[in-house]
């Protein structure tokens, strides 16, 4: 461990905290972490910080539990996270690997208790964007609609006009002509 | 002056009252001409019209670029305006902005509870269903074809979900408007009552002669 500050860790997580060098992401790990649910944890971690700790195997400190965090936590330049080391056998690693993801999957969300949540969240200046929803679905779910302006005539398509259609090697038109 | 606004909008706002208030929740991906909806100035919805799926024009014989299609009539919950007057004042819009049309199509589809009270309201002219056609259910959900054959958007031809049935459904009620006298002369012709129930025996253009279908069980009425 190092003795770097930890100020992105909970005070009592700190005695926790390892270099992100030394711990390795599962190779083998069947959850993916696309662009969107890395960003939403990036926006977690930078405002709230680490508040549970990754969890990884004694042997080869192969992260069996946090391995987005711990992607997301290298995106941002964090030097340490805190992790608790357990030590199992690599059929137990890959079981609880899985468990700790399904079961978090199998929650499900009471919208109108969220709702009126982050509609307080709102009122109070919290910035929502950490939550992890996109701005249409906040829109949705705080039952708010954008204020979308008129715009020009010139934005549309024009219906009754074909698009050119070039060839590719000659680089004529080639749509047909209209009768009469 | 009006409380009620209708004036051209960007994709974005038009996709915002897809995708909020459209039961198909998705934007046509081909040419569009959207407009807004607002009343009292605050954003209520959009009316998309957009180039016709199949070759529409052949059953008028009209060129391509003299019909399109009133595609998304996508709106938020709302009270002192009637649709069809927002349906009116977008053609209006659409006729000034598209002077070479001739010919709006619409579709109601039954299979989702609609039977195009709206167009009825609008005096526009009915022209009998579609072709029937089979549609995937996926665990009670219809499943789109463009979904797994991903053909309109260049995607790998993939297999429907395992456990998706086949299920027939009626053709979908066509309306059509025509946008000068003459057209209007010509498609009255083609003119048949308009249905009273979208739960109702219909009769499917692409089916023997005297074949009826019945509208899908789960069908019921909702406006769009």
């Amino acid at each position: 461990m190092s003795d770097v500050p930890f100020h992105q860790i909970a005070d009592q997580l700190q005695p926790l905290a390892f270099r992100v060098s030394d711990l390795t992401p599962d190779p083998a790990n069947a959850r993916r972490h696309p662009h969107r649910n890395l960003e939403a944890i990036k926006a977690s971690l930078s405002s709230y910080g680490q508040r549970k700790p990754l969890v990884v195997r004694c042997e080869g400190f192969v992260v069996e539990a946090g391995n987005g965090t711990l992607e997301a936590a290298k995106a941002l330049g964090w030097t340490h996270v805190a992790a608790v080391l357990v030590d199992d056998d690599p059929i137990t690693a890959t079981g609880y690997a899985i468990a700790d993801n399904r079961t978090a999957e199998l929650a499900e969300w009471d919208e109108q208790a969220l709702s009126a949540l982050l509609a307080e969240l709102q009122a109070e200046d919290l910035d929502l964007d950490a939550l992890g929803w996109s701005d249409d679905e906040l829109s949705q779910l705080l039952g708010s609609v954008p204020a979308f302006a008129p715009t020009s005539a010139d934005d549309q398509h024009d219906l009754d006009q074909l698009s050119p259609k070039l060839c590719p090697h000659c680089g004529k038109d080639t749509r047909v002509a209209p009768e009469g | 002056m009006s409380r009620l606004k209708v004036d051209w909008c960007s994709h974005e706002a038009a996709k915002f009252a897809t995708t909020h208030w459209h039961y198909s929740r998705s934007m046509p991906v081909i040419k569009t001409v959207r407009l807004g909806v607002w009343w009292d100035d605050v954003f209520k919805g959009a009316v998309i019209f957009s180039r016709p799926c199949r070759n529409q024009h052949l059953m008028f014989g009209l060129q391509p670029t003299e019909v399109c299609e009133l595609g998304r009539v996508a709106l938020d919950r709302h009270e002192g305006f009637h649709v069809s007057a927002v349906i009116s004042r977008s053609l209006k819009k659409l006729r000034a902005r598209c002077p070479k049309l001739r010919v709006v199509v619409s579709f109601a589809d039954p299979a989702e509870g609609h039977l195009g009270r709206i167009y009825q309201a609008g005096n526009w002219i009915y022209t009998g269903t579609s072709e029937a056609a089979r549609i995937l259910v996926h665990r009670g959900k219809r499943i789109h074809r463009r979904n797994y054959t991903g053909a309109a958007f260049g995607r790998p031809r993939v297999a429907p979900p395992q456990g998706s049935v086949w299920v027939p459904t009626p053709g979908k009620h066509r309306y059509v408007m025509p946008l000068d006298r003459r057209m209007r002369k010509a498609l009255l012709l083609l003119a048949k009552p308009y249905p009273k129930s979208a739960g109702a025996l219909t009769e499917g253009a692409g089916h023997q002669p005297g074949e009826v279908v019945r509208s899908h069980p789960s069908a019921s009425e909702s406006s769009s």
